[in-house]
Parts: C-alpha cells; sequence; structure tokens
C-alpha cells in the first residue's frame, strides 16, 4: 500500500519547469531568428506576415522574393539542419548508451564513411542530386550492414568490442576508397564536387531533398523512442541488462537499424557533419540525466536547435558560406572539452 | 522454488561443475561454498541463462527454463552480481527502477506504481536517503545494497547473488547476512548465495553446497554439511568447528587450526646464510 510518506520520498520523475520552458522554447526562439538571418534582408512586417500566411491565418499576398526566400529557401532548409541536427543527436545518445562508452558518434559503425563513398562515386559517375543521395544513402547502410556481418563472425569475448572494432575496420576501408576516387576524379571538375560535398553543407537544401532525409529520420527516432525503456536497462550492460529481462540481442539490432537510418539519410543529404552527435548527447545528458525517457527527447530538442545555429552561422559569418561540417568541429570540440570538465565525474 | 537437474556448466564445451543437482524451496537459502575457481560464478550465470548449460537443466516451480523469453526468466530469476561502477552516472533510485524493465511493457517505461515498488525497495533495505544520490558516488557497500534492491524490486521468486559480501566490512557483513535470511524469509524467496566464508553459510543458511574439482562434495542441512574434515579437504587448511551458545541459541563457528608462527615451507634463512658465511 501507498503511503503518503513513501509518496512523498519519490524523486521527482520529471524536469523542473524552468529547464522544460527552455528546452521547448529554444527551438522556437531559433526557428524564429533563422528565418531572419540571411543575405536578403527581411523586414519585420514581412516576417510577421509570411508567418501568418505560413500557418494558414490569412491570405494576404506576400511579394513574390519575400515569399520565395522564407518558403523555397529558408525554411527547407531551417527544416534539414532541425531534422539532421535532431537525428544526429538521437543516434549519437543511442550509440553511447548502446556501447556504454561516452565517447563513441554515430559513425562509429561506418554509417557516415559509406555514405560518404557512395556520395563520392555518385558524383564521380555525374549521377543527378537525387540520384546521388540515393547511392549514398544505400552505402551507408551497407557499411552497417558489412560491419554487423563481420562482428558476427568474429566470436569475442565482448560482442560490443567487436562490433566497434568490426565499424572502425569498415569505417577506415571506405575513407580510404574516398580518398582513392578523390586521387581519381577530375580535379577542376569533380574533385571540388566531392570535397564540398564531403565538407558537410545545407546550401543546396530545398523542398526536393526533404523527404530522403525527413523520412529515415523519423522511422529512426519513432524506432528509439520505443525502445526508450529497453535502452536504458541496456546501458547497464549486456549481462545485467539479460537477468533483467532485455532480449539485447533484439534491441542492439533494432537500435542499430534505428540509428543507421538516420545518421545514412543525414549524410546523404547534408554530407559529412560530425561532432553533432558526440557533443549534443552528452550536453543533454547533462542537463536530464541518462535515463533515454528523458534523454532522447532533450537530444532531439537540443541537437536540433544546435545546429540549426551553427548553420545560421555558417551562411551569415562572412561574405563565403562556411561549409557546415567544419563549423560543426571548430565549435564542437571545444564544447566537449569543456563539457568533459565540467562533468567529468560519474564516468568509469 | 528453484531445481538443478543434473546441471554441467562450462565454458565452450569444457565442463567446469559437472551433475550439479540441488533444490530450494522458497525461505531456503542454500550457499554455495568453494574454492577460487572452481566455478561458483559460471554456476550462477548458466542458471541464470547468460551461459548455456552444457548437459541438464534448471527447473523454477516445476517448469524447465529452457525456451522462455528474457522477460519471463527475469520475473522468476534475479541476480545480484558483485558492485560495479556503470558508465553513466545514474542515481540510485534509477538503478533499483530498472529492476522493474521485466514488468514493465515493452514499448513503455516505469509508471508510478513501478516507482513505488523501487522506493518500497530501497525502504526495505535501508538506503531510502540514498534515492537522489548518483550511483557512482556512493560506497561499495552502499552500492551492494542498491543491486541487492534492485533484485527485490524485481519481485522475483529466486534470488541469486554472487558473493555478495566482499567488498564489505565486518559489520556490514553481518547486517547483510542478516537481511539475505530475512528476505527469504519473508517474500518466500528461494535464495542461493554463493560465498568464500563458511562462517556465513553457518550464519544464515538453511542448506549449504560444497563444491570441489568440479564437482559438488556435499549438499545438505547447512550444520550437518559443513564439517572441519570437509572444509579441509575444500579449502586445504586445518579448520575446526565450535559452537558458541548465546542467549538461548547455538552458533557454529569455523577456527582454523594454523598455529600463529609455524616457518613456512623452504630454507630456512637463518641457516643458509651461516652455511654461505662458512664456504666462502
Amino acid at each position: 500500500m501507498a503511503t503518503p510518506v513513501l509518496e512523498a520520498q519519490l524523486p521527482a520523475r520529471g524536469l523542473g519547469r524552468p529547464l522544460l520552458v527552455a528546452l521547448v522554447v529554444a527551438p522556437v526562439l531559433a526557428v524564429a531568428a533563422s528565418v531572419a538571418i540571411g543575405r536578403y534582408p527581411l523586414s519585420a512586417a514581412d516576417l510577421l506576415w509570411a508567418a501568418l500566411v505560413g500557418l494558414g491565418l490569412s491570405s494576404h499576398e506576400l511579394p513574390e522574393t519575400v515569399a520565395v526566400v522564407v518558403f523555397d529557401l529558408r525554411l527547407p532548409r531551417i527544416v534539414a539542419a532541425m531534422v539532421a541536427g535532431g537525428a544526429l543527436s538521437a543516434a549519437g545518445a543511442a550509440y553511447q548508451g548502446m556501447f556504454r562508452n561516452p565517447l563513441v558518434s554515430p559513425d562509429i559503425l561506418g554509417a557516415a564513411a559509406g555514405s560518404g563513398f557512395g556520395a563520392a562515386l555518385g558524383i564521380m559517375l555525374g549521377l543527378d542530386v537525387l540520384a546521388i543521395q540515393a547511392l549514398a544513402f544505400v552505402c551507408g547502410l551497407s557499411a552497417v550492414a558489412v560491419s554487423s556481418l563481420l562482428a558476427s563472425r568474429l566470436k569475442g569475448a565482448d560482442p560490443m568490442l567487436v562490433l566497434v572494432l568490426a565499424g572502425i575496420l569498415v569505417g577506415t576501408v571506405f575513407t580510404s576508397l574516398i580518398t582513392l576516387l578523390k586521387y581519381l576524379a577530375d580535379p577542376y571538375d569533380r574533385l571540388p564536387a566531392i570535397t564540398f560535398w564531403l565538407m558537410g553543407s545545407l546550401s543546396s537544401a530545398n523542398r526536393a531533398d526533404l523527404p530522403l532525409l525527413v523520412v529515415p529520420a523519423v522511422i529512426g527516432v519513432v524506432v528509439l523512442f520505443l525502445l526508450r525503456g529497453q535502452l536504458t536497462t541496456l546501458s547497464f550492460g549486456d549481462d545485467e541488462a539479460l537477468t533483467l529481462g532485455v532480449d539485447t540481442g533484439r534491441v542492439r539490432a533494432a537500435a542499430i537499424v534505428a540509428a543507421t537510418l538516420m545518421t545514412a539519410a543525414t549524410v546523404s543529404v547534408c554530407g559529412m557533419i560530425g561532432w553533432v552527435g558526440l557533443v549534443v548527447p552528452h550536453l543533454a545528458r547533462a542537463l536530464v540525466g541518462p535515463s533515454f525517457r528523458l534523454l532522447l527527447p532533450a537530444s532531439l530538442l537540443l541537437g536540433s536547435t544546435y545546429l540549426l545555429l551553427v548553420d545560421d552561422l555558417a551562411r551569415s559569418l562572412g561574405p563565403l558560406e562556411l561549409p557546415l561540417g567544419v563549423l560543426t568541429a571548430i565549435i564542437g570540440a571545444p564544447c566537449f572539452l569543456y563539457l568533459l570538465s565540467r562533468t567529468g565525474r560519474g564516468w568509469s | 522454488m528453484l531445481e538443478l537437474r543434473e546441471l554441467s556448466c562450462g565454458y565452450r564445451a569444457t565442463p567446469v561443475l559437472r551433475d550439479v543437482s540441488f533444490t530450494v524451496e522458497p525461505g531456503e537459502t542454500l550457499c554455495l561454498l568453494g574454492p577460487n575457481g572452481v566455478g561458483k560464478t559460471t554456476l550462477l550465470r548458466t542458471v541464470l541463462g547468460l551461459l548455456k548449460p552444457l548437459a541438464g537443466e534448471v527447473r523454477v516451480d516445476g517448469r524447465s527454463l529452457s525456451g522462455r523469453s528474457r522477460r519471463e526468466t527475469a520475473r522468476l530469476l534475479a541476480y545480484v552480481p558483485q558492485a560495479h561502477t556503470p558508465p553513466f552516472p545514474f542515481s540510485v533510485f534509477d538503478v533499483v527502477l530498472a529492476g522493474r524493465t521485466a514488468h514493465v511493457g515493452l514499448f513503455a517505461t516505469p509508471a508510478h506504481e513501478d516507482r513505488l515498488v523501487a522506493m518500497k525497495a530501497l525502504e526495505l533495505l535501508g538506503i531510502g536517503p540514498l534515492a537522489g544520490r548518483p550511483y557512482t558516488e556512493i560506497s561499495g557497500g552502499e552500492r551492494q545494497l542498491a543491486l541487492i534492491a534492485r533484485a527485490v524490486a524485481q519481485e522475483p521468486r529466486v534470488l541469486l547473488l554472487d558473493e555478495p559480501s566482499s567488498n564489505l566490512d565486518y559489520g556490514n557483513q553481518l547486517r547483510l547476512l542478516e537481511l539475505v535470511r530475512r528476505l527469504a524469509a519473508e517474500r518466500r524467496l528461494a535464495v542461493v548465495m554463493s560465498t568464500h566464508f563458511p562462517d556465513h553459510a553457518l550464519r544464515c543458511a538453511t542448506t549449504a553446497a560444497l563444491v570441489k574439482d568440479g564437482a559438488v562434495l556435499a549438499c545438505g542441512p547447512a550444520d550437518a554439511v559443513i564439517t572441519g574434515e570437509r572444509l579441509e579437504e575444500i579449502y586445504g587448511v586445518p579448520v575446526e568447528l565450535v559452537e558458541r551458545g548465546h542467549n538461548g541459541s547455538r552458533v557454529r563457528v569455523c577456527v582454523p587450526r594454523i598455529a600463529a608462527h609455524v616457518a613456512p615451507p623452504g630454507p630456512d634463512p637463518v641457516k643458509e646464510t651461516e652455511s654461505y658465511v662458512e664456504t666462502h
């Protein structure tokens, strides 16, 4: 029987009000700011009307350029940045929990390297954009499939370690193949395209790209969300999770598929964006704790806000747009060091 | 009720323990006694299903464990491993709450009722005030208690503990044994505990299984099975059992028969030095 005394001793279940509000409001503010930022100046009135029209609350006739800038240029880019940032962060959080290692990022199993190879190959073959993205996606999935297959053949004492080693192996092979392709590529045309693509960019994100990015990412997030309870228990360790009732093999497989979908989709559309899947889960964990019930939503919200803001920087810092992957690394690495120094306690 | 039928366990077809058979009824505590490396942990892991048995079977409440899902097994058997450190700073409450995983839906998270069960388990173990502390910041003894609370929250029929008193100080060891005995009795659990200390078995066990050289040497009521001769056979040191009375109850304790200053086997350093000086 639950006595009032026992109830009173229960630790708080959710987040404190200020943190909850901050997490939810931050992305909204970021979106509002991002629509306003850009080379084409938009007045406050323009923004207001655009928001009303966009929400379907008004049938006001927007000037052609405003409509194009907001709805065809900026909004798709904003959506892409948020979906990519959220997806990479959620995948990173899932992997860090699964591999019980806070230094793991979503490309640990080779998804990013595989996608990069697929994209480079597509560019070399002169395919159109959608085909390049599709090829990158397929190669990313294949890379993880190869890692998993390799890992299942290598009977090791620790299945997680074997999987990580196989992933590093496969990632290295694909990275070398990318280098080979760059070497063989036409230096005036194909090579710059490959290099630019690999640095990561959202500058060409438009409406047509969104489905390839959003659909796998949403599927991945839903799967991870459904498994949040099992993943939390899995992060205690394989043996313990088994004795606590988790079907570790199946849960891990499902989580890897979900995270791979998210990572491959992101890399196919946006190029190699690193450090987001590594840094954001740490920040999220420092704010809401390691339980996935809170960590997943927090990673999604923080990751989407983070990448959106970094992309705003990328397109507004200088006359030339900076590659997103470069910026996430330059900002991400010091952030990571700072987080490590502040929250270093509690890691084995 | 836990029943082992001719269970052989080991790694990769090499048996470590053969033909282990015993039964533990609800309310009983069985202590596994044996020297280092004999296979106590291997046996526990095989019973839990972490290792495939090489032969024989494990039955709980009359039904075999093989073929049961992880969730079903977890609702029957709970494991208390030796304390360790998880890589993430979960709170003590979160650690205990993880014990409810088998009772929570596959796609769900613990509900209010589950949280109450976890809190009650913490209170039962006397570590309620530690609920909000990070698991990584409490002492080894407190961690052991948290792991036991987690097993209690799992509401199993059988409790398996792997050397639970290893990291505890003398007082905590005794308190833990009393706790285990009480848990078994009050919650009608069948308890299996592996331990290095025969004294612990004498304090809290109803049954004892003595293991050596890959087989069960003896298994039966603790007081009958644990004798000086048997302990000497297992551990290789001469031991006497002495009975003490206190307040009407009698308890048996082990007293080693090694003299305090027996010279270790090997060359006598004094004689060696003398002979060296003489010859050089």
